[in-house]
C-alpha cells in the first residue's frame, strides 16, 4: 500500500486555479496598498523560478533605480524540453500570472507589460488572450501586449528575449549590455519567469509572513514515474517524498536528473537525500530507469545542446561540439584512453564562459554525468557492449 | 580605483593577440579562444592590459575600472 506523505505536497499555486476573472478576484482582489511591495517581496525571500534563482527583490530594485520608465517582460518561453510548469500556470491560472506582472509593474512604475509565450504553445496563448479580454470587459487596466517567441533552448535567456522583442533576433546579448538599465526599446527592463510572477500575486495578497511560513514551488516531474506531471512541493521537503507521491520506483531507477539540461545527474541515494530548494533550478525532476543508458543519454543531450548554441561565441560553437562529439565517441567505444581526461579538461575550460549560461549549463550536466555514470563511461570507452536498452529516453525539444 | 579585463565573447574572433600581450591574465583554450581572468590588475599589468585592449582587432577586450 502506498501512503502519501502530505508534508511533501503543497497547494498554494495549485489551489489558485479559477474558472474566470470574477472567481479569481473573489480570492485575489487587487490589493489597495502596494507601496512597500518590493520590501514585502524581499521579506518573503522570493527567488526567480526560471532556473537562476536570483532574489526577485534585488532585480526589482535594480530596474527601479535605472533612468526611464521601465518595461516588464513576462518570461513564458520555458526552453527546457522536460519543463512544463510555466505552460501549466499560463493555462490554468493566467490571472495569477497577469496579476503578479501588474503588481511588479506598479512596484517599479512600469506602464507596459509584454507577455512572452512560445510560438508553438497555442493553449497558453489562447488562455492568456482570453484572460486579457476578460480583464478588458471587466474594465480593468490593460497594460498587456503578447509576443510569440521561438521555441529554442536559449531564447528564454533574459537578454535573448529582449533581443528578440527589439530586433527579432533570439540570441543572447553580451553581458556588458545591462538590460535592467537598457533592455526593451532601450528602457529599463524587468524579465521575470511566469511562476515567479504568480508567487508575487500570492505575496501581494497574503504578505511576507504567510508566504515564508510555507513557501513552495512547482516541479515538473518526469521520466520513469507512474504519474508524471506538475507538482507543487514546500521548500525543505524531501525529494524522496515527492518522488514517492509521483510513483517513482527508485529500486528500478538508474539516476535522477534535477534542474533539467542545465542541471545535474544524481545517484539514486543523492536524489533521495536532496530537498526541494533553489538548487533545483528550473524545477525539473526526472527519473532515469535502469533500462536507459546514462552515457547515451548524456551524449544525446550534449549533441542537442551544441545544436542549440546561438553560434555567437567561438568557444561555445567549438567547445560544445567537442564535448558532444567526444561523449558520443565514448558511447560508441571509439574513443581512446585519454578521452575522459579531455572531457574533464574541456569542462574546466568552458565553465563560466560565453555570453549566456549555455556552456556552463552543458559542462555542469557533463560533469555530473561523469560522476554518476563513471563506470558506464569507462565500460563504454573500452568498447564493452552496452547492457542497457538502445531506445533513447530523454526528450530533446522540437526537431528542426 | 581598481582595474580588470572584460571580454565580449560574441565580438571575439580568437585572433590571440591579447594572450601574447598579457599572458599573465589571458590563456588560449583548446579551440583558440581566450580565457580571460577578471582578477584585479595592478602595477605594470594595467599597462599590458591597455596594450592588449588596443591591439584587439575586433574591440572585444576592454579594461574596466570600478
Amino acid at each position: 500500500m502506498t501512503t502519501i506523505d502530505v508534508s511533501s505536497v503543497a497547494n498554494r499555486l495549485m489551489s489558485s486555479r479559477f474558472a474566470d476573472l470574477a472567481e479569481h478576484r473573489r480570492y485575489f482582489p487587487v490589493p489597495t496598498n502596494m507601496k512597500r511591495l518590493i520590501d514585502v517581496i524581499e521579506d518573503s525571500d522570493l527567488t526567480g523560478k526560471g532556473g537562476a534563482s536570483f532574489p526577485t527583490a534585488s532585480k526589482l530594485r535594480a530596474v527601479l533605480k535605472a533612468n526611464g520608465t521601465p518595461i516588464v517582460v513576462v518570461n513564458g518561453s520555458e526552453g527546457e524540453p522536460v519543463s512544463g510548469k510555466d505552460a501549466f500556470l499560463l493555462q490554468s491560472s493566467p490571472h495569477l500570472v497577469l496579476d503578479g506582472a501588474m503588481y511588479a509593474a506598479a512596484a517599479i512604475r512600469a506602464k507596459r507589460i509584454i507577455v512572452c509565450i512560445k510560438e508553438n504553445d497555442g493553449l497558453s496563448l489562447q488562455s492568456v488572450t482570453t484572460a486579457i479580454a476578460e480583464r478588458k470587459r471587466a474594465g480593468e487596466a490593460n497594460p498587456f501586449d503578447v509576443e510569440l517567441v521561438p521555441d529554442r533552448f536559449i531564447s528564454g535567456e533574459a537578454s535573448a528575449l529582449v533581443n528578440w522583442i527589439n530586433s527579432r533576433n533570439p540570441r543572447p546579448l553580451p553581458k556588458t549590455r545591462r538590460i535592467w538599465e537598457g533592455g526593451v526599446r532601450g528602457r529599463p527592463t524587468l524579465v521575470d519567469n511566469v511562476e515567479t510572477l504568480a508567487h508575487i500575486t500570492l505575496i501581494a495578497n497574503h504578505g511576507a509572513n504567510w508566504y515564508r511560513s510555507g513557501a513552495s514551488r512547482l516541479l515538473s516531474v518526469a521520466g520513469d514515474v507512474h504519474s508524471p506531471g506538475i507538482y507543487e512541493a514546500p521548500y525543505g521537503s524531501g525529494l524522496d517524498a515527492l518522488l514517492d507521491v509521483a510513483g517513482a520506483r527508485l529500486q528500478h531507477a538508474r539516476a535522477v536528473l534535477v534542474g533539467g539540461y542545465f542541471g545535474s545527474w544524481l545517484t539514486i541515494d543523492e536524489g533521495r537525500q536532496r530537498v526541494v530548494d533553489d538548487t533545483l533550478g528550473c524545477g525539473v525532476v526526472l527519473v532515469l530507469p535502469k533500462a536507459a543508458c546514462g552515457v547515451r543519454e548524456t551524449a544525446r543531450v550534449l549533441k542537442w545542446m551544441a545544436g542549440e548554441s546561438a553560434q555567437q561565441c567561438g568557444m561555445c560553437v567549438n567547445g560544445l561540439a567537442s564535448i558532444a562529439e567526444m561523449t558520443s565517441r565514448v558511447y560508441f567505444g571509439t574513443a581512446n584512453d585519454e578521452s575522459i581526461s579531455w572531457l574533464v579538461r574541456w569542462a574546466n575550460q568552458l565553465d563560466g564562459r560565453g555570453a549566456c549560461g549555455l556552456p556552463t549549463g552543458a559542462v555542469t550536466f557533463l560533469r555530473s554525468a561523469l560522476h554518476v555514470f563513471e563506470s558506464d563511461f569507462e565500460n563504454h570507452r573500452k568498447g564493452q557492449p552496452c547492457t542497457m536498452s538502445e531506445r533513447p529516453f530523454l526528450p530533446l525539444g522540437a526537431r528542426r | 580605483m581598481s582595474f580588470h579585463l572584460v571580454l565580449n565573447p560574441i565580438a571575439c574572433d580568437g585572433r590571440g593577440t591579447c594572450a601574447e600581450l598579457i599572458g599573465e591574465r589571458i590563456q588560449m583554450d583548446d579551440w583558440g579562444y581566450p580565457i580571460v581572468s577578471t582578477a584585479e590588475l595592478k602595477g605594470e599589468l594595467v599597462d599590458y592590459a591597455e596594450e592588449a585592449c588596443a591591439a584587439c582587432p575586433t574591440g572585444a577586450l576592454a579594461l574596466k575600472h570600478t
